[in-house]
């Protein structure tokens, strides 16, 4: 934190420093630079609510903007949400015309009609998992399937069971449900990750106890996009009798998976992380042998009783179409995702000092999630307002807090910071990947001019020998 | 333009084939989205590229059908499209089809 303070303030100065020289080379224009509202902005950093320069102005004279191309970032932020396909609005546009029935009304054709669709979308859904339609039950989107598991399943076997276990690299609503069952007693074990962002398999084969009741890891990790070995903690769990639940939002339908090769008994999945619409997603609940849970919504007793209340027919039947062209496009989406995202990575790690971030093999290629040392993540987000990117996951990018994927990663702080994580899918062009690996070797050279620590690093300074004064 | 958005029991001509593409193509320019725009016409292309090798008479068939199915749903998603307008992106020329260039 001491060491973020100094670059900071320093990085405040040199930046003063660097705007009043014009003689700077990377200032194309000097008249230009004079006539931006530098000091305003250089007061305004001082105060306490800090209005983010429009468009970097500062930055201008680095890389002054073609204005004969259009002003709306490039979308790449797949992790957070996908964009829509239109196929799956052309499916939904017909329950928004003219199926409105109720999927539960039994007695008439209204009913019928929607429920018959619901049930094309459940097949869809299942059937990109090799689970049968009969265990997928909707839900209002993942966060709500992680809930329903991690809480629903100990809560049933409470009376002889009282432990679980489940990664500190979870997404927070995994974690936090965690929290929430530890409040009502139950005991819970946060498996560590390695450097590589996966869990040793022998620390979690030493962590199941005689009354641990569920597992809970996830697939794909929604900020350094790793794939967590599924199919050995599969075997795991079958092995102690302890149900597996993972939460597969990122990795569903991205990577080939089957829910009985993999031994797994409960899956979160969500609807608008696959080009479907937001609100909507699923939990997939086996059978055979079957897993019992105590539902957090109780009602009218739709989806087995699981999930009372009334299902949203558009939303499933996008989501089901969405599962469907999954399928149908697997080997053509997975094919252009590898190719851009290995452009993408060998253009940006050709710069010094980057670091990609998590296991880089055991990987999801459409999740690129690389550190640039002596730059602020923030800065550098800042910079790039032409393309939509995120330095950790949506949750957490509010506040200026590290990641904690990155933390648990072993990153020191200043490393957390300077993280970001491009998500690359379906609807990115070459186009897209040719100018943002353009754009960030421009920007990272530009800051990092602007960074004393690269200045020291530059004349040979180790940054881990120097004892930093306090105040 | 009608015969094209109809679905076929025989097989289907080298001319209904390649108007059926050339219309799938022209369907996918008008989306406003780049985007969907660049994607819809990689996806058409690659799928009549790769359908090309099809020699059985049924799989053609089935082929053709499925993509008369697919053609109206991009006749009407492009429509759609059109109707609701956004600022073109930072990689797009301004009041240009970047797609029409590579045609």
């Amino acid at each position: 934190m001491l060491r973020n303070t100094v670059l900071r303030q320093n990085c405040r100065l040199s930046f003063k420093r660097l705007l009043s020289s014009s003689h700077k080379p990377w200032l194309a224009a000097p008249a230009a630079a004079d006539k931006q509202p530098i000091v305003d902005l250089g007061a305004s950093t001082s105060t306490a609510n800090i209005v983010p320069p429009t468009g970097a102005a500062i930055l201008k004279g680095g890389f002054a903007k073609d204005t004969t191309y259009g002003t709306r970032p490039i979308y790449l932020d797949m992790q957070a949400t996908t964009p829509t396909d239109p196929r799956v609005l052309d499916k939904m546009l017909q329950f928004y015309t003219g199926l409105y029935g109720n999927p539960h009304s039994s007695t008439h054709a209204y009913g019928w009609e929607t429920e018959k669709e619901v049930e094309k979308a459940r097949k869809y859904v299942a059937d990109v998992i090799g689970a049968d339609p009969k265990e997928i039950v909707f839900t209002s989107g993942a966060t709500e399937s992680n809930n329903m598991a991690i809480k629903g399943v100990p809560r049933f076997y409470k009376s002889t069971k009282k432990h679980i276990i489940t990664a500190q690299t979870e997404h927070k609503c995994v974690l936090n449900s965690a929290r929430h069952l530890q409040d009502e007693g139950f005991d819970v074990t946060y498996l560590p990750v390695g450097e590589d962002g996966l869990i040793d398999l022998e620390q979690l084969e030493k962590a199941i106890r005689k009354d641990t009741c569920l597992v809970s890891i996830m697939g794909v990790n929604n900020e350094i996009g790793v794939i967590q070995p599924l199919e050995e903690i599969g075997r795991i769990c079958k092995k102690n009798k302890v149900f597996f639940h993972t939460d597969c939002a990122q990795a569903y339908g991205k990577i080939p998976l089957d829910v009985n090769k993999l031994n797994i008994d409960m899956m979160s999945i969500s609807s608008h992380k696959i080009y479907g619409p937001k609100g909507c997603g699923a939990l997939y609940i086996r059978r055979r042998p079957r897993v019992r849970m105590d539902p957090i919504i109780t009602g009218g007793g739709q989806e087995r009783g699981l999930r009372s209340g009334t299902l949203a027919p558009p939303l499933v039947a996008g989501f089901g179409e969405a599962a469907r062209l999954l399928i149908q496009e697997y080997d053509f989406d997975k094919n252009h995702i590898e190719y851009l995202a290995n452009k993408l990575k060998t253009g940006l790690l050709s710069i010094e000092d980057t670091i990609l971030n998590g296991s880089a093999d055991h990987r999801f290629n459409g999740c690129v999630n690389i550190s640039f040392a002596y730059i602020e993540g923030e800065s550098l987000l800042m910079a790039l307002n032409d393309i939509a990117l995120s330095s950790g996951s949506a949750c957490t990018s509010a506040s200026l807090e590290p990641s904690y994927v990155l933390h648990a990663l072993g990153a020191d702080d200043a490393l957390a910071h300077s993280s970001i994580r491009f998500g690359i899918g379906r609807f990115t062009t070459e186009e897209e990947i040719d100018y943002v690996i353009n754009a960030i070797h421009k920007r990272v050279n530009f800051l990092r001019e602007l960074s004393p620590l690269w200045e020291m690093k530059q004349e040979g300074i180790d940054l881990n020998s120097i004892e930093w004064s306090g105040h | 333009m009608s015969s094209l958005s109809k679905s076929v029991s025989t097989l289907p001509s080298r001319t209904k084939v390649l108007g059926l593409y050339h219309n799938m193509l022209r369907s996918s320019l008008k989306f406003d989205n780049y985007n969907f725009r660049e994607y819809f016409l990689r996806k058409t292309r690659y799928e009549f590229r790769k359908n090309m090798e099809l020699t059985e008479e049924d799989k053609i068939i089935a082929a053709y059908n499925d993509a008369v199915k697919q053609f109206t749903v991009l006749k009407r998603q492009a429509t759609i499209s059109e109707m609701y307008h956004f600022d073109k992106t930072v990689v797009e020329p301004q009041g240009k089809v970047s797609g029409a260039e590579k045609n």
